[in-house]
């Protein structure tokens, strides 16, 4: 396996180049010169091509300090602005050298099969996700007061996130049970007829893209919760766009990730058939099968911002979707406040209708 | 034989009379053109209802009839009674007080109706009383002669009471004054109705369980909902459970549907008159509501 790295560098005055999530190039932030993610694709492709006849240097384990479980898990690297010894997960593609702090691109986690299809690139920096943070704090009545002023942010880092998007068609065939509900009124009685029906209904969904992320670090809810992408920004991938950004490779293949897709693609067929069952007053479901009838999946690097505070002991984290800005995460509960809250509202209210009512 | 003989006599005479203007006829206090009584059980009746009409002078009647649609009075029992009640020239002393019960058999309609004085003894509310509580019930169980006793029973009663310048009603009613200056005859029933004066002039206890529950109930269940709206604000990172967004415009085909109806099932529920909803008083804002043409009262169905 290739285990070269790629530290991209200006080649005006070999300072580390960052993907500008505003200007959507590469920058330096020595000269200040920024560069198209193409032109530096095509001049490290030339370099690569130069020193391809030389050996690489070879990945290895740094001592004998590691388990054969983790050593099983880790690589080491060099960097190479400062060589320093730069110690990875396998599945670690982008990071930066915690000495000198420039970005690097591990190539080799993305050669072969293992190669993205494509990628949307960061639209939101650091600041924004940091911005969007305390935003989301706003307007949380149960927040306790502590948590926005005490807690720190202990980790904010950007990452291209491996998704599979999954193109399909799905096949369904449901099985209900309808009623039809007429009241009249005949004399003094009230006569309810119910006709019962056995209604079918069947039909096919396409899909476009379902994402759902190949990654088991990333918490499933988060990266299902910052949807949507726009995926009209959709990039056939370089290594070019990750400099300044965290990269994983995937550890859960498509055929592992499927099921989640799949799960997903079924409640919305099962709606779809559902909703074309009009006219009834009850519907009750029988039975019925949802097929795959074909399933293609694409993999993307998506780029998410993760948050992390700690308060009280305790770690939050948040995602941000590193396109859209749209934030999500688990706050903790002031239970006082809500009991407060709840009495708050209910209280008067009892009042104010025990005076109309009684 | 000489009964029915009688009987169809009444039936022409009844078919006659409201087909044609006023003619000078008579009704015994009790009628029972239906035949529903025995001779013996009419006469004890009728005899009944003649002494409650000189008593407190204001006839009390009972009308039976075999259909109301062979009477030529239309398919309303209300109607009907009212015409009953003009073309005989029925009700007491000059005012034309009374009471009049009118039940017809082949559509098991009923109508109670009240003029002059008895507009002011048989509240609304007390005809509801009487017919819901006291004479339907029994009626409905075919129990004629109970159901016509228990009529004169209850109508002996508010007529007691009204004497007394309190009708039967869920509050005074307010116009009752004018009718004080009747004289005080016979001997006044001794019921007691003291379980429905302690009842709240505005609703009744059941209706104020209610109320009391929606009191309590609506604030909570209306402040848990906002809460829990807003807790769940605090928990945004949650599992996708559909893919609705990645369905292209047209990427929805049905492909088949089928409705096949297999069986017809059919529930039948008997409809409370909403005037008599609440007898003790619910919907009733006391007194009586009297018609055009004097009258007041209501028909249905036993």
């Amino acid at each position: 396996m290739a285990t070269k790295i790629t530290n991209y560098q200006c080649p005006a005055c070999t300072g580390p180049l960052h993907f500008g999530t505003a200007s959507g190039k590469l920058e330096c932030e020595y000269c200040g010169l920024s560069f198209d993610v193409k032109a530096i694709e095509q001049l490290y492709a030339d370099k690569e091509q130069a020193s391809s006849a030389q050996p690489e240097p070879e990945a290895s384990m740094g001592g004998g300090e590691w388990s054969e479980e983790e050593a099983a898990h880790l690589l080491a690297y060099s960097c190479p602005s400062c060589g320093a010894e730069l110690i990875c997960d396998d599945t670690t593609a982008a990071t930066s050298c915690p000495y000198c702090g420039n970005p690097s691109v591990i190539a080799a986690q993305f050669s072969g099969q293992l190669r993205p299809d494509c990628v949307i690139p960061f639209r939101m920096d650091k600041d924004a996700a940091v911005s969007a943070l305390k935003q989301y704090y706003k307007g949380k009545r149960f927040l306790p007061k502590s948590f926005a002023s005490g807690n720190r942010i202990q980790e904010i880092k950007g990452v291209y996130v491996p998704f599979w998007l999954f193109d399909g068609k799905s096949d369904g065939n449901l099985h209900f049970l309808g009623t039809r509900v007429q009241v009249y009124r005949r004399g003094d009685e009230e006569v309810t007829v119910t006709d019962h029906f056995r209604v079918v209904r069947e039909g096919t969904v396409d899909f476009q893209k379902v994402p759902v992320d190949g990654s088991s670090k990333m918490p499933n809810a988060h990266m299902d919760a910052i949807e949507p992408f726009d995926y009209g920004e959709l990039k056939e991938f370089s290594t070019a766009y990750l400099p300044g950004f965290l990269a994983d490779k995937y550890d859960q293949g498509s055929a592992e990730c499927k099921d989640r897709a799949y799960s997903r693609i079924k409640a919305s067929t099962e709606d779809a058939l559902t909703a074309t069952a009009r006219g009834y007053a009850t519907l009750r479901q029988e039975s019925g099968s949802v097929r795959l009838q074909k399933c293609d999946a694409k993999y993307a690097l998506l780029p998410v911002w993760m948050l992390g505070t700690r308060w009280e002991g305790k770690d939050f984290l948040f995602a941000m979707n590193g396109q859209t800005g749209k934030l999500v995460g688990d706050l903790p509960m002031d239970w006082v406040k809500f009991w407060l809250w709840f009495f708050g509202i209910s209280l008067p209210l009892m009042g104010l209708l025990g005076l109309i009512l009684l | 034989m000489k009964k029915t003989g009688l009987r169809l006599l009444l039936v022409l005479a009844l078919t006659f009379a409201l087909s044609l203007p006023a003619m000078a006829a008579e009704l015994d206090a009790v009628t029972d053109a239906a035949g529903l009584l025995t001779e013996t059980e009419r006469e004890e009746l009728n005899n009944r209802a003649e002494a409650l009409a000189e008593q407190y002078q204001c006839g009390v009647y009972i009308v039976t009839l075999e259909d109301m649609e062979d009477m030529g009075g239309g398919s309303d029992a209300y109607d009907l009674a009212t015409a009953v009640y003009t073309e005989y020239d029925l009700g007491y002393g000059e005012e034309k007080s009374g009471l009049l019960l009118l039940l017809s058999m082949a559509e098991r309609d009923y109508a109670l109706i009240a003029y002059g004085y008895g507009n002011a003894a048989f509240t609304d509310y007390g005809k509801d009383v009487l017919l819901d509580e006291d004479v339907l019930p029994l009626l409905g169980e075919d129990a004629y002669y109970e159901g016509f006793s228990a009529y004169l029973d209850t109508a002996g009663e508010y007529l007691s009471l009204a004497r007394d310048g309190k009708p039967f009603d869920v509050e005074p009613t307010p116009n009752y004054n004018e009718t004080e200056g009747r004289s005080e005859t016979g001997n006044q029933p001794q019921t007691d109705y003291s379980y429905k004066k302690t009842l709240s002039p505005k609703y009744d206890e059941g209706e104020f369980a209610i109320r009391l529950g929606a009191v309590i109930l609506v604030p909570l269940l209306l402040a848990g909902g906002i809460c829990l709206y807003w807790k769940r604000q605090m928990n945004t990172a949650v599992s996708a459970r559909t893919a609705d967004r990645y369905i292209p415009s047209d990427g929805f085909h049905l492909t088949g549907q089928q409705d096949t109806f297999l069986y017809r099932t059919e529930t039948r529920r008997r409809i409370e008159n909403d005037s008599a909803k609440g007898h003790s008083g619910g919907g009733h804002s006391g007194g009586t509501s009297v018609r055009s043409g004097g009258f007041s009262g209501r028909s249905g169905k036993f």
